[in-house]
């Protein structure tokens, strides 16, 4: 069907960044592709400390390449103003009372000390939607804690369930803690406009990287908890519910395996030539394969698996229709053809070079998603948000700049 | 200056909920706790996971209004055809294909309503050459290449389900109210494709962008970080207690060497940048468990958050009903009903002013006459012949 508007979710709406790091940069990422007119505020001389964490093209240490930074703030405006200043703090208010949502990430005895707060935001500024996103949130006893995606991953009640059983629990992979809380952030933005739009006022949208472990976990242990006062099981790498469940080694790393119907089950034995193992009651009850004997069973599919490759495995898997997934690399999944020929990536250019960077996992019909703009550099937009945006002289920005403040 | 709650804030939008499994029934679960009446299509597909996860499954599911309608006559996708006049929202996570096959593909579906808003939340997503593959969380987890960077150094990848479910299913939830923010500016509905795997991949975009410039395929590597050590997670005293600590700069190690009673490591010239540290990274895990494992988690972590130190108590599911800082979040609530008590889990944001608030839908009956009576005014007698034809409940 043909879509005569095509307008993004988010076009026409403003939001201010105060974020440094991973997940506010990300949620404003995440906006900024929906549409928002993203402007980031970055402290000077410096800016976002995200410009010095590199992978840097060649390992020369640019802050204006840093290709993480680049990939997390594409498509924004950069502005550098001191808000800790009484001048620089005016201006955040009036560039506040022009937008739509602010999106930061300021310890809370910073965010007290500027008055981003609930309180202070909510009577200047009602219309504005203000999404702090933390390590633990602004309300509640560890508001003021330090944390790290590592903390917020322990305390919600993530690690415990990942490991071998017995051993040391495991935090999530890099900072995934971080993005989640950065696409937890970017629903609330999203709800806090729509609220805005039924009831005429903003609100304070308080994330909690915690939080948001702790609800996303939700089905895996807390239900367990709640109905079989079981906490915490860790499991490696096998599953609950049913065999199989699990990753196995095969000729060239490893597969998953998660077959719940049966018919999966006598599907994949099928492909292994086995049909009839499937009328062995020992082979056929499969609550007791995994709870009671998976490493027997574990040991007649194995030499069996790595006689085949991942994709060759896969391909059976496709071909028959059952649960089987290749564990891809980083570098299998950077040439996948599936992710390619849906224009998953983006292309972003780092100094010449052009990386691949992971785009938004949904597509809006009759909208093209636009290859994002290049990151800003430290200030870029600083002339135009301070003059054309809010109307200073710019001999009034010549005196700013002088001043330090922006 | 009151700032009115989001609670309700999609009261009056009708989401029909096609979605099986674990990321779509979060996903409608979320616009429910958000004020959206969700009616859930259940239906004779894919009955078998339901029984299997019974708990689970009627948690996520329980303050929808669930009608069973069997999709698979044509009278039964009449019928949902019909209801998706009366929707604002369709929503399902079939694998890509099943919706057009049943005759209620988004073509079908906004063919009935151009103001429908269908978000379909695929494993592969709909296009490419994959896309008739279904699966689970592991199956997005591995093909999105998360799990193959999630475990210990020297053992399989981590078959990781529910972690991974709920984040897109929260995904899937932003999605829809984005689209419908669109809906609202422009008056007309989308259809949003949506892939689960790529929902994973690009959790860890950082090991892709890590890989290009630098050549180093990343692996699984256990607690360690790239930069900060200590990082980890150390065994506190007591059975399968345990303590993360996350050091990200010298103030930080100096803190933490001062706090386990190791001043002299503060000045140590040989630990003295981040990158000292982390080359010595085993040797520092050890120092570090030492003193962790002679007390209780959250002493521990409290001890070391006092010195300035990122630290915190490895929660269990148990530890976080019990834990103060949750609670004062309104993270859960518990309800009593008659003689029994409910928990649930709320939205994993906190809206200034109230909770979203999640009460229990109505039962099969009020369930029935509400959908078929009320939305699309079939008479008694109407409804009486479609149950005993088999193709409502």
């Amino acid at each position: 069907m043909a879509e005569t508007a095509r307008a993004l979710p988010l076009s026409g709406s403003r939001v201010v960044e105060l974020g440094t790091d991973l997940a506010a940069p990300y949620c404003a990422r995440l906006l900024a592709r929906f549409g928002a007119d993203v402007i980031k505020i970055e402290r000077p001389p410096l800016g976002d400390p995200l410009r010095r964490a590199g992978p840097f093209p060649d390992g020369r240490q640019d802050p204006e390449h840093g290709a993480l930074f680049l990939a997390l703030n594409a498509g924004k405006r950069s502005a550098t103003i001191d808000v800790t200043t009484p001048t620089g703090r005016g201006l955040l208010d009036e560039l506040l009372a022009k937008a739509d949502v602010l999106v930061e990430n300021l310890p809370a005895p910073e965010a007290d000390a500027i008055g981003l707060t609930e309180e202070t935001l909510g009577a200047r500024h009602p219309h504005l939607v203000h999404v702090p996103v933390t390590h633990y949130g602004r309300t509640g006893p560890y508001r003021e804690w330090r944390g790290a995606p590592l903390t917020a991953s322990a305390m919600g009640g993530v690690s415990v369930g990942i490991g071998r059983p017995g051993g040391r629990p495991l935090t999530m992979p890099f900072s995934l803690g971080a993005y989640q809380a950065g696409l937890a952030a970017a629903a609330g933005a999203v709800v806090g406009l729509l609220a805005r739009r039924r009831t005429g006022s903003g609100q304070t949208v308080d994330v909690a990287e915690m939080q948001v472990w702790g609800t996303v976990h939700t089905g895996a242990n807390i239900l367990t908890y709640l109905y079989l006062g079981v906490t915490g099981i860790r499991q490696g790498n096998r599953g609950i519910g049913l065999y199989p469940n699990e990753f196995l080694p095969c000729k060239d790393g490893f597969i998953c395996l998660t077959c719940t119907p049966l018919h999966h089950w006598i599907a994949f034995l099928d492909c292994m030539g086995q049909p009839e193992w499937a009328e062995n009651p020992r082979y056929r009850n499969r609550r007791a394969m995994l709870e009671e004997y998976p490493e027997e069973v574990d040991a007649l599919l194995v030499p069996w698996l790595r006689g085949h490759t991942r994709d060759e495995l896969f391909a059976m898997a496709r071909e028959k229709r059952f649960p089987l997934a290749p564990g891809m690399t980083v570098a299998d999944t950077l040439e996948n053809e599936h992710l390619h020929a849906r224009g998953f990536f983006d292309e972003l250019a780092v100094d010449g070079a052009s990386v691949r960077v992971p785009g938004v996992p949904s597509r809006f019909s009759g909208l093209e998603p636009e290859a994002p703009t290049a990151a800003p550099s430290l200030g870029a937009d600083t002339a135009s948000v301070v003059c054309e945006l809010l109307g200073r002289t710019p001999e009034t920005l010549t005196q700013l700049r002088r001043a330090e403040i922006v | 200056m009151s700032r009115t709650t989001a609670a309700r804030c999609l009261q009056g939008i009708t989401v029909l909920d096609f979605t099986w499994a674990a990321v779509g029934p979060y996903a409608t679960f979320l616009l429910r706790a958000l004020g959206a009446d969700v009616i859930r299509i259940e239906s004779p597909l894919r009955s078998h996971l339901r029984r299997v996860t019974a708990g689970f499954y009627a948690d996520l599911n329980a303050p929808k209004t669930s009608v069973l309608l069997d999709v698979t006559t044509p009278r039964g996708v009449d019928l949902a055809l019909r209801l998706a006049e009366h929707a604002d929202v369709a929503v399902d996570n079939y694998r890509a294909g099943v919706m057009e096959r049943l005759g209620l593909g988004e073509q079908a579906l906004r063919a009935r309503n151009p103001r429908l808003v269908v978000v379909s939340a695929t494993a592969m997503g709909a296009t490419g050459p994959e896309a008739a593959f279904g699966g689970y969380a592991p199956v997005f987890s591995a093909l999105g290449g998360l799990a193959q960077l999630t475990g210990y150094p020297d053992a399989p990848p981590t078959e990781l389900r529910h972690p991974v479910d709920f984040a897109l299913g929260a995904l899937v939830a932003a999605v829809t109210v984005a689209a419908l923010l669109r809906r609202q500016a422009t008056g007309r509905g989308t259809y949003v494709d949506l892939s689960c795997r790529e929902g994973a991949t690009q959790l860890v975009g950082e090991s892709l962008i890590d890989f290009q410039l630098t050549g180093r395929a990343p692996e699984r590597a256990g607690n360690d970080d790239a930069i900060m050590a200590p990082h980890g997670v150390y065994p506190a005293r007591g059975d399968d207690e345990w303590v993360s600590v996350a050091v990200s700069s010298d103030e930080e190690w100096c803190a933490l060497a001062r706090a386990i009673g190791r001043p002299e490591l503060a000045d140590d010239p040989s630990l003295g940048d981040a990158f000292l540290r982390w080359q010595r990274r085993a040797e520092l895990d050890d120092l570090l468990t030492a003193w962790t494992r002679e007390r209780p988690a959250v002493e521990a972590a409290t001890r070391l958050q006092e010195a300035g130190v990122a630290a915190a108590p490895s929660l269990s599911a148990r530890g976080l009903f019990e834990d103060e800082h949750l609670a004062a979040r309104r993270f859960a609530s518990t309800r009593r009903r008659g003689g029994a008590e409910t928990t649930t889990i709320g939205v994993p944001w906190r809206l200034s002013g109230m909770q979203a608030k999640v009460a229990a839908g109505p039962g099969p009956a009020k369930a029935r006459q509400a959908v078929f009576g009320g939305l699309l005014g079939l008479s008694p007698a109407e409804i009486r012949a479609l149950r005993k034809d088999g193709v409502i409940g």
